[in-house]
């Protein structure tokens, strides 16, 4: 409609008129919808990097186990095990995917004063890992920072950074592992440190330790067994689709279950929906005062314009033209504030995403499950910064409604009237 | 008519703005006030649970124990704690001690490992530092000299046992030999920090110091002060040690031993920011309302410039206006606020069992805690910041001369 | 045409109740330059803003062009409004953030006219007026009889048959209020408008060719002259 660019103009040219008031509640939209972007931001970018350690070191995009042991994982049951993983990972290769068997198992870690500083031990997580393949799969192999891998054959392993400083541990020194074996007798490896790794993820930094699978089956009598199989999926994070496909490949497969990315990241994804929660509770909060500025604003505005507006229904202005005028102030208001606000935020998400928050020299000795090296990190989420302006606009403009439908309640001639 | 009455009849005249401009500044005080109720509730519970159950205010141990930490080195215990109890007891600083075995353990089920953390508890001098017959869900607590244990409730889930079962645990003694232990299961309990209830269970010290072979040593003891110096109560604590000829011994406070107060110190720059950000969208609306008041009267204003009000006086006038709507949205704000986090203080808020992916010491369940010291802040900060606000406008209506103000 | 038929109007102002017209009787042909005078409080306002519809009567019919007022849907008065007539305001209510040219194209514009049309009429429109390039200026740079010509361009910008004007030269000089006088009588002339104006200034009234009195809501006197 024509008239719609007149009513536009007109609605700009009228927030001219009031300029600091319009500055003022511009300025205040553009404060909640710039932290808005920013929390949003830090949120995303700290789920996104957890979701992203989390795959690329522990569980790929889609792993394959025996029913029932994802539930039982933390205590690594060792009688829930994948028997035929060759058949697993070759069905999932001939359609193209990569694919590497890990078995994982909880054992002690036993350290000897000399070359150790002191006599001790730890609960700790092991994995035994395929030396060929593992690197398709996982970042892990290429984050070694001191000595190497060890061989497929060799007795070797691999801790993390984080652990060797706490163990004061180096490569070459000898360590005692002691577990059990599938059937649940004692069992006992010598190994040598072959390398110290060094990944962005805290979790296997602190906790995990890596050696060569045939090792593990040798020693854990695991008779060929693994406990996991994982792959990973074309694109960045495993869309559905793409985690079906597997499910279709392993139809014919007996006694596994395939775990899709959501299902092993449920308990990340539950912190995250409470997270959400606090910034929606915070967002509701910011956006109610900023209703009530607006429609303050607004109001203020609408009554200083009583007669120009009577002016406007006596020459046969429609009310709904006169609603839309309002509607579009406002909503100018709140597209201006918006855009300062983006601007606000995407200065506060690029210090974010370039420099970051670093909270880790306070996380120094906290042990978190979270995937986060303490490092806040944003991400630049354009869609979030479109949505935050879009709303910031819209609700601007229907807080605007309430001042204009008091005036609109009155005849034409009380507005007309020259009292006021 | 005083200035003020004039004030007071025109916040009463024009009903609607004044209950959005209210509802503006009480929207941002109670917001505010909510925000640092959660934050007190939090430090709260992040200090009860640390100072019960991880570091006391100041924690000692064996000098080499804390270097070797996480090596599990229970050969470096305190000895001869009772002296040590008694020596610290008799400091004007200190509350209460509490002498602690800590057993890192496993107890092997079909074929599976269920590690599980025991803590021993001098019974009797535990209740001086702190109620411990709060966490039993079921049951009771054990008693001293009986191979008995109240275990968190998800553990005993875990491991299938109920009251009047046993379990028995795989630990290391001081010798770093292996030894296992057999408990009877007396009670079940609810720990406030859900990484407790799903690992740990509580036995007699004497048991616990029975079972590894402590040889009268304990692993550390946990020191209570008022809680308003901890630095001092550690100097004090360490200069006692050395009269004794401890050196061996390790003094270190909470603010350093506790993962839950690296939280805090992350946690109160970030509520601080959002208390600002509430203030400042507060205030523009103030501003905003003020401006309006002094724009719709300028008639007035030139009627009561031209009877010879002056412009402070006017100032006055809109100033007062301003300050009390501030100050009304103010108090009614921090009610609001304070009233519902008494609510939630009572009903708590449930993160059910996310929070135990973090070690920090904060228990699942949060209770917001109301002092009236924030209150008072946050009352007293608000209406500031909403009177500064409409001392802005407020000078406008002074400068408007009369003739321009009566054409209006 | 006009016609207005036994109207009693009361309203409130404040607490007290204002029978302000008392069956009034009147009609309006096509194209005539009529005032309707009287002191304040007379009523003429009330009568004007009765026949501009932007007010309905508690008794009595009124009726433009046929179309009875009283019964109408709000909108359909609006519509009414829109396309049959226009308002001259005592204090020229323009929009003083519009243009001179803007606040005159203002009502095409809501009517969806197409801006080359808009802009011939307005410009031919504004040029009758004689506000011949001054169509830039806004309204706090106009003098108040240009201002006021300004509400004239704008009232007959959508060629209304009626224009309501409501003391137009109120806030006029004398001098001015009579060239204002003068071209309006020109636009009845050119255009057959009919006019319609309360006044109690008697040069307005002697410049009308026909004058209604009236008086505590009654009309008192009814004298046509000829042009």
């Amino acid at each position: 409609m024509r008239s719609r660019g007149f009513l536009l103009r007109l609605a700009v040219k009228n927030l001219t008129r009031y300029g600091r008031r319009t500055v003022i509640t511009a300025l205040a939209i553009a404060a909640g919808v710039g932290i808005y972007i920013a929390m949003d931001s830090a949120i995303a970018g700290f789920a996104g990097e957890s979701d992203r350690l989390y795959a690329g070191y522990e569980t790929g995009d889609v792993a394959v186990t025996a029913p029932g042991y994802w539930e039982e994982r933390q205590r690594f049951p060792l009688d829930r095990l994948v028997a035929d993983p060759q058949a697993v990972i070759d069905t999932l290769r001939a359609d193209g995917l990569s694919a590497t068997p890990r078995t994982a198992f909880s054992g002690e870690l036993v350290v000897r004063y000399d070359p150790f500083p002191e006599d001790g031990s730890l609960q700790a997580m092991f994995y035994g890992i395929d030396m060929d393949r593992d690197a398709d799969v996982f970042g892990l192999l290429g984050s070694i920072e001191q000595g190497r891998a060890p061989d497929a054959g060799e007795d070797g392993l691999l801790i993390g950074r984080s652990l060797a400083d706490r163990l004061g541990a180096e490569v070459g020194f000898p360590v005692t592992v002691t577990t059990r074996t599938r059937d649940g007798f004692h069992q006992l490896m010598d190994l040598e440190i072959t390398g110290i790794f060094q990944t962005p993820n805290p979790v296997i930094n602190r906790r995990a330790m890596y050696m060569p699978i045939g090792l593990v089956d040798t020693v854990l009598e695991m008779q060929g067994a693994v406990t996991h199989v994982h792959t990973v999926l074309p694109g960045n994070l495993p869309a559905d689709a793409d985690y079906r496909r597997v499910e279709r490949l392993l139809a014919d497969v007996d006694g596994v279950e395939v775990l899709s990315f959501e299902v092993m990241n449920q308990e990340m994804a539950e912190i995250m929906e409470i997270e959400d929660n606090a910034l929606q509770i915070i967002l509701f909060l910011l956006g109610i005062i900023a209703v009530v500025g607006i429609s303050n604003t607004m109001l203020m505005a609408v009554l200083e314009r009583e007669r120009e507006i009577g002016m406007m229904r006596a020459v046969g202005v429609r009310n709904s033209e006169i609603r839309r005028m309002f509607f579009y102030e406002a909503g100018a208001i709140g597209l201006a504030g918006s855009v300062v606000g983006i601007a606000l935020g995407s200065v506060l998400v690029w210090l974010l995403v370039n420099i970051g928050l670093d909270y880790g020299f306070l996380l120094d000795g906290v042990d978190m499950d979270f995937r986060w090296d303490g490092v806040l990190v944003g991400v630049w989420n354009v869609p979030t910064m479109g949505y935050a302006a879009v709303g910031a606009s819209l609700v601007a403009g229907l807080a605007s409604m309430v001042p204009v439908r008091r005036i609109l309640k009155k005849t034409v001639t009380a507005t007309l009237r020259d009292d006021h | 008519m005083k200035l003020h009455r004039i004030a007071l009849r025109n916040v009463f005249r024009n009903g609607r703005r004044s209950v959005l401009s209210l509802t503006a500044v009480a929207v941002a005080a109670m917001s505010i006030t909510l925000l640092f109720s959660v934050l007190a509730g939090i430090q709260d519970d992040v200090r009860h649970n640390s100072w019960n159950f991880d570091s006391g205010e100041v924690r000692i141990r064996h000098g080499m124990y804390d270097e070797y930490e996480y090596l599990n080195p229970v050969q470096y215990m305190v000895d001869d704690h009772e002296s040590l109890v008694t020596a610290l007891l008799d400091m004007d600083e200190v509350e209460a001690v509490s002498p602690r075995v800590s057993i890192a353990g496993v107890t092997i089920q079909n074929s599976r490992e269920i590690a599980s953390f025991g803590m021993g508890f001098d019974l009797e001098r535990e209740r001086d530092f702190q109620d411990l017959s709060s966490l039993v869900a079921s049951g009771r607590l054990p008693e001293a000299g009986r191979n008995e244990a109240i275990v968190g409730f998800r553990l005993a889930r875990e491991l299938g046992i109920e009251i009047g079962d046993s379990f028995t645990v795989l630990t290391q003694t001081r010798a770093r030999a292996s030894n296992a232990f057999t408990l009877d299961v007396v009670g079940l309990a609810d720990f406030p920090l859900g990484a407790l209830s799903s690992s740990a269970y509580i036995l007699p010290l004497d048991r616990a110091q029975h079972f590894v072979r402590s040889q009268g040593g304990v692993t550390e003891l946990l020191v209570k002060g008022g809680g308003r110096d901890t630095e001092g109560l550690q100097a004090a604590i360490e200069e006692r040690f050395a009269t004794l000829g401890r050196d061996e011994l390790n003094a270190t406070p909470w603010t350093v031993a506790s993962g839950g107060y690296a939280y805090l110190q992350m946690a109160g720059p970030i509520y601080s920011m959002f208390a600002l950000v509430f203030f400042v969208l507060g205030s523009t609306v103030i501003i905003n309302t003020t401006m309006m008041t002094v724009h719709e009267r300028t008639r007035e204003i030139g009627t009561l410039s031209a009877l010879g009000m002056k412009g402070r006086d006017l100032v006055r006038l809109f100033f007062t206006e301003g300050a009390v709507l501030g100050l009304a949205g103010s108090a009614l704000g921090v009610l609001i606020g304070a009233a519902i986090a008494l609510v939630l203080g009572r009903v708590g808020i449930d993160f059910g069992t996310s929070m135990e992916l973090i070690d920090m010491d904060i228990s699942n369940v949060l209770y917001p805690a109301v002092n009236a010291g924030t209150l008072v802040f946050v009352f007293a900060y608000s209406s500031v910041i909403a009177t500064a606000a409409s001392f802005l406008p407020s000078r406008r209506a002074a400068k408007l001369s009369p003739v321009d103000a009566l054409r209006g | 045409m006009i016609t207005a038929q036994g109207v009693h109007k009361h309203y409130v102002d404040g607490e007290t109740e204002v029978h302000a017209l008392r069956g009034v009787d009147l009609t309006i042909d096509a194209g005539e330059f009529i005032s309707i005078a009287g002191p304040s409080g007379s009523g003429k306002s009330t009568l004007l803003n009765l026949i501009g519809c932007l007010d309905s009567a508690d008794e009595g019919e009124i009726s433009i062009n046929g179309t009875k007022v009283a019964g109408q849907k709000v909108a359909a008065l609006v519509e009414l409004r829109r396309q049959n007539i226009g308002f001259v305001f005592q204090s020229f209510n323009l929009i003083p953030v519009l243009t001179a040219y803007e606040n005159v194209a203002m009502a095409l514009s809501l009517l969806g006219t197409p801006d080359a049309e808009i802009r011939e009429r307005v410009m031919s429109l504004l040029r009758d007026v004689g506000l011949e390039g001054m169509e830039h200026r806004r309204p706090s740079r106009l003098s108040g009889g240009q201002q006021q010509r300004v509400a004239v361009a704008r009232a007959l910008i959508k060629d209304p048959a009626i224009v309501l004007a409501d003391e137009p030269t109120a806030n006029l000089d004398s001098e001015t209020g009579e060239q204002l006088l003068k071209l309006m009588k020109d636009m009845n002339r050119s255009r057959g408008t009919t006019f319609v104006f309360s006044t109690h200034d008697q040069m307005v009234m002697d410049y009308a060719d026909r004058l209604c009195r009236l008086h505590d809501g009654e009309i008192t006197h009814d004298e046509r002259r000829s042009a």
